[in-house]
C-alpha cells in the first residue's frame, strides 16, 4: 500500500490512469487519507460536481490484512450536499481487495469531455484499465452487479453508482458489493455517489486474484494482538452478544423507550409501532423465513452485525436493514410494516441513495401533506420517483433540505444541509452537539463512544455535569476521526469502552503490522491532526460558527414525552474545537 | 394501561410449553407484560429480593434500566410504585447506546431525561408494574418471568395465540385453569369469546434426567 492510482478524466485523448508513490501522504489511511488529499488538491470554493473536485477511495491501514474488523473503506470528496469536506465509510469487499491490490487510495479527478459517457474502472494485478461503456448508463445496482458478475465473474469487489449517483442526487451513495457478491454497502452520506457520477464513472470493479494477504512486520506480535483483540470483541456483550444476535436495530425499544426516537419528522420521542420493528422481531422474522440476522458484511468481521432478510415467500429481499434505515423510514414517517421498509432498503441501494437522507426526506414530504404518515405505499412510490428521475423525485433525491425548500416546510432536520439520522438532539443532547458542530453534517458517527474512558483526550471530565458534553463530543470527534483512519468498523467501540486490554490489542495490532509503536496519544494526535484538516477546509469554503447550529425548532419545540428543548448554548458549541 | 387491583380474584391459566416455544412470548416481553410487585422497592429490591436475580447479574449485565421513560444510574435509588413501567436491557450499540448505560461516562448526554432518585420507600402492599424485556433479556428473564407469572387480558392472548395455533397445539404439554386440567384445544377455543384479566404463567416441562 505504497501507491497511489490516479485516474485523470478530464485527459487530452480519454480518461487516464497513473500509478504515483504515496510520497507525502505515506503512513495515512482512510479517512486521515482522504481529507489529507481532498484539503490538498481541492479548492474548498470549486462547485462539488465540477472537475476540480476530487473523490479520494481509501482502505484503511490494516485493510486486506488477517486483522479483524479492518475491511471499512473510505470515500472523500467536497459533498454536493454540504458543501463542506466529506467522509462517508462502508464495509463490503471492497477495502480487502483495493488494499491487496497495493493501492493505499484511488484519486479520480476532472471530468470527462462528453458528458454521456460512463466508464468503468478494472483493476487487476497486471494494471488499470479505463474502459468506456454506455451501456451501463442508468443501471440500477443490482442489474449494474448481474452484469459485472457476467463479465468478471463474483470473486472480483465493486463500487458503483445507481441511478441516483448518474443524476447527480445530494442523496445519491456509492454502492460497495458484500462477500454474496451483492451491493448492499453504502458509503451513503454526502452525495459522495453524485461526485462519481461526475467523473463519469459508473463502476470500479477490483479483482485481487492471485494476490497474497498483506503481512505484518512482526506476525508474531501481530497474530498474538489480533487474538487478543478477537477474543476482547467475542467476551463483551455488545459486540459479542447483542450485536450479532440483533444488529443496530436492537436500538429502536430502547430509543423508544426514553422517548428519544424521533417520529413523525421529529415531532414526538415515542412511536407506536416501534415493537413491531424492533432488532429483536427484525431477527426472529429472519430467521422464521430462512433468513440470517447473524452475518457479516465483509470477510474478517467477527462480530457481524449484518444479516439477511428475505420476504414472506423465503426469498431474498435485502440485507438486514440497520437501526438508521429502519427508523428513517419507519418511525420517521410513521410507518411499521417491516416488509416494506425492507423493500425501501433494497431501492435505496439498488437506485444509490442514502436511506437516512431518503427517510427523511420523505418524512418531511410528509409533513408537507404530500402523502400521508404511515403510507407505506406511498413511499415506495416516492423512491420510484427519485430512482427514476421524475421532477418530483429529483427533488427528493437531493436530500430533506431541497425538500423542506421546495415544500414550504418549517421542521427540516438537518445540520449544514445533511439529514440528522436516528436520535433526537433534545433527548440525548450531547448527540446534538456533535450534530451541530461536526465538519460532516449531522451524523452520529462523527462522534461516536471510542475510547472516551481511555483516551481522555481533553483531560478529566465530570461527565455527570452538563458542561461535560461538549468536553465529551470534542473527544469522541477525535477519538472516531483516528478510528475512521485505519479502517476498523466503528463497533469496535464497544469492548473497547470497557476493555484497556482489547484497546492496547487494537494499538498493538497496528504498531506490529507497521513496525512502528502506536501510543494512545499517537491516536489522539491523528484525530485531531484529521479534526483540524476538515475545519480548515470548510472554513475556506465559507462555513462558520453560525452552521455549527442546530435548526432553531430544536431549541423553542419542547420534545414530547419528556417536554426537553436543545439547550446546549451557542457560547459553548463554540468552543467544542478548542484544544 | 395498568393492571391493578385485587390480582388474587383472576382467573389463573398455568401453561406448560416445551423450552423451545417460549420465544412465542418474545412480542409481548418486549411490549410491556404486567407483574405483580411488593411496593414501592427500589429497582434493585425488586430484581433481587422479589426476582431472585444475583447482584451481579444486575450490575454486569443488565446494563440500561429506564423507569417510566428516565434512563436510571441508581438502582438503589429509583423507586418503583404501582403501575410504574420498567424496562431492561444489555448494553446497547452506537453513542445512544453508550450514553443510555447505567453510569455511562456519557450520562450528561441524556441529562435531561436521566431518572432522578425518588424518595424513600414507604410501607409495602401488593401492586402491578409493566416489565419490558429488550434483547438479550428477553433470553435471559423472559423464562424466570413467564413462570412467576404475568397479568393479561384474555383477548390479547387469544388473538396471539390464534396466529400461532399450529405451534402452539404442537408445543404446549398441559394447561390448568384454575389448578383444573383442560385440553389444550379447548383452552384456545374458550380463550377466543373472553375478555377478561388473566394471571397467566408459563413453565417449561421438568428436564429429563
Ligand atoms: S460489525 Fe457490522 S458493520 Fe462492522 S464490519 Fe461487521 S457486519 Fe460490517
Amino acid at each position: 500500500m505504497d501507491k497511489l492510482l490516479r485516474v485523470n478524466m478530464s485527459a487530452a485523448g480519454g480518461p487516464k490512469a497513473t500509478e504515483e508513490p504515496i510520497g507525502n501522504y505515506a503512513g495515512l489511511g482512510g479517512r486521515a487519507l482522504t481529507t489529507a488529499i481532498v484539503s490538498k488538491e481541492v479548492p474548498p470554493d470549486c462547485h462539488p460536481l465540477g472537475a476540480e473536485n476530487k473523490l479520494v477511495i481509501a482502505p484503511g491501514l490494516l485493510s486486506g490484512s488477517p486483522a479483524a474488523m479492518s475491511g471499512r473503506i473510505s470515500v472523500g470528496c467536497k459533498s454536493p450536499l454540504t458543501g463542506g469536506i466529506k467522509e462517508s465509510n462502508s464495509g463490503g469487499q471492497a477495502a480487502q481487495v483495493l488494499a491487496r491490490l497495493g493501492y493505499a487510495g484511488i484519486v479520480l479527478e476532472g471530468k470527462p469531455a462528453d458528458a454521456e459517457a460512463r466508464y468503468k474502472v478494472v483493476i487487476n494485478k497486471d494494471g488499470v484499465q479505463v474502459v468506456r461503456d454506455d451501456s451501463l448508463k442508468m443501471l440500477p445496482n443490482y442489474d449494474l452487479i448481474e452484469k459485472m458478475k457476467g463479465e468478471y465473474g463474483d470473486k472480483v469487489a465493486c463500487m458503483s453508482i445507481g441511478t441516483a449517483g448518474e443524476m447527480k442526487m445530494g442523496a445519491a451513495s456509492i454502492a460497495c458489493t458484500d462477500m454474496e457478491f451483492r451491493p448492499t454497502r453504502h458509503a451513503g452520506r454526502g452525495g459522495v455517489g453524485a461526485v462519481m457520477g461526475a467523473k463519469g464513472v459508473k463502476v470500479i470493479v477490483m479483482d485481487d486474484k492471485g494476490l497474497k494477504m498483506r503481512a505484518a512486520k512482526d506476525p508474531e506480535k501481530f497474530k498474538a494482538a489480533n487474538k487478543s483483540f478477537v477474543k476482547g470483541l467475542q467476551k463483551h456483550s455488545v459486540t459479542g452478544e447483542a450485536l450479532p444476535a440483533y444488529g443496530t436495530n436492537v436500538l429502536t425499544n430502547i430509543l423508544n423507550e426514553v422517548g428519544g426516537y424521533p417520529t413523525y419528522n421529529f415531532k414526538q420521542g415515542n412511536f407506536d409501532g416501534a415493537a413491531k420493528i424492533s432488532g429483536e422481531t427484525l431477527a426472529a422474522t429472519e430467521k422464521e423465513r430462512g433468513g440470517n440476522p447473524t452475518h457479516g458484511c465483509h470477510r474478517g468481521c467477527v462480530i457481524r452485525c449484518s444479516g439477511i432478510y428475505h420476504d414472506k415467500d423465503g426469498h431474498y429481499l435485502t440485507k438486514q436493514p440497520e437501526y438508521e434505515t429502519v427508523w428513517a423510514h419507519g418511525g420517521h414517517c410513521g410507518i411499521e410494516d417491516m416488509d416494506k421498509i425492507a423493500q425501501l432498503d433494497f431501492m435505496d441501494d439498488n437506485y444509490g441513495l442514502d436511506t437516512i437522507e431518503m427517510g427523511a426526506a420523505i418524512g418531511v414530504a410528509m409533513d408537507a401533506g404530500l402523502i400521508e404518515f404511515g403510507d407505506a405505499d406511498g413511499a415506495i412510490r416516492l423512491v420510484e420517483e427519485v430512482g427514476k428521475g421524475t421532477h418530483l423525485g429529483r427533488i427528493l433525491g437531493n436530500g430533506a433540505g431541497v425538500t423542506g425548500k421546495a415544500f414550504g416546510v418549517e421542521r427540516v432536520p438537518v445540520v449544514k444541509n445533511q439529514a440528522m439520522p436516528a436520535y433526537d438532539p433534545r433527548a440525548v443532547q450531547g448527540i446534538g452537539v456533535t450534530y451541530a458542530t461536526t465538519t460532516q453534517g449531522a451524523d452520529h458517527t462523527a462522534g461516536y463512544a471510542v475510547a472516551q474512558n481511555v483516551l481522555k483526550v481533553g483531560g478529566d471530565v465530570d461527565a455527570l455535569k452538563p458542561e461535560g458534553q461538549v468536553a465529551l463530543s470534542r473527544d469522541l470527534q477525535i477519538a472516531t476521526a483516528a478510528i475512521d483512519s485505519t479502517g476498523m468498523c466503528l463497533f469496535i467501540a464497544f469492548a473497547i469502552l470497557d476493555q484497556p486490554d482489547t484497546f492496547q490489542a487494537l494499538l498493538d495490532m497496528i504498531g506490529a503490522f507497521h513496525g512502528t509503536e502506536m501510543t494512545a496519544d499517537g491516536v489522539t494526535e491523528l484525530g485531531k491532526k484529521v479534526l483540524s484538516m476538515e475545519r480548515e477546509f470548510n472554513a475556506r469554503a465559507g462555513f462558520t460558527k453560525a452552521h455549527d447550529r442546530l435548526p432553531r425548532y430544536f431549541q423553542t419545540e419542547a420534545f414530547a414525552p419528556h417536554n426537553v428543548t436543545f439547550d446546549v448554548k451557542d457560547d459553548d458549541l463554540d468552543t467544542v474545537f478548542n484544544w | 394501561m395498568s393492571l391493578s387491583g385485587d390480582t388474587r380474584s383472576r382467573t389463573s391459566i398455568a401453561l406448560t410449553l416445551e423450552r423451545t416455544a417460549l420465544s412465542l412470548f418474545s412480542p409481548f416481553l418486549q411490549s410491556g407484560i404486567w407483574v405483580r410487585a411488593a411496593l414501592p422497592s427500589s429497582v434493585q429490591s425488586f430484581l433481587c429480593d422479589q426476582m431472585g436475580l444475583e447482584p451481579d447479574y444486575v450490575r454486569e449485565r443488565i446494563l440500561s434500566i429506564v423507569l417510566n421513560g428516565h434512563p436510571v444510574d441508581n438502582t438503589e435509588k429509583a423507586l418503583l410504585r404501582d403501575g410504574s413501567r420498567l424496562a431492561l436491557s444489555s448494553g446497547m450499540p452506537g453513542l445512544a447506546g453508550a450514553a443510555l448505560r447505567r453510569g455511562s461516562p456519557l450520562a450528561s448526554f441524556r441529562g435531561s431525561i436521566t431518572h432522578r432518585d425518588s424518595a424513600a420507600a414507604g410501607p409495602k402492599q401488593e401492586g402491578t408494574i409493566c416489565v419490558k424485556l429488550f434483547n438479550l433479556m428477553m433470553g435471559d428473564l423472559g423464562p424466570g418471568f413467564l413462570a412467576r407469572g404475568i397479568l393479561i387480558n384474555s383477548e390479547a392472548i387469544a388473538r396471539f395465540l390464534r396466529q400461532n395455533r399450529a405451534l402452539f397445539l404442537e408445543k404446549c404439554r398441559s394447561v390448568q385453569r384454575n389448578e383444573i386440567a383442560i385440553e389444550p384445544a379447548t383452552f384456545l377455543e374458550e380463550m377466543a369469546d373472553g375478555e377478561e384479566e388473566l394471571f397467566l404463567s408459563v413453565i417449561p416441562p421438568p428436564e429429563r434426567p
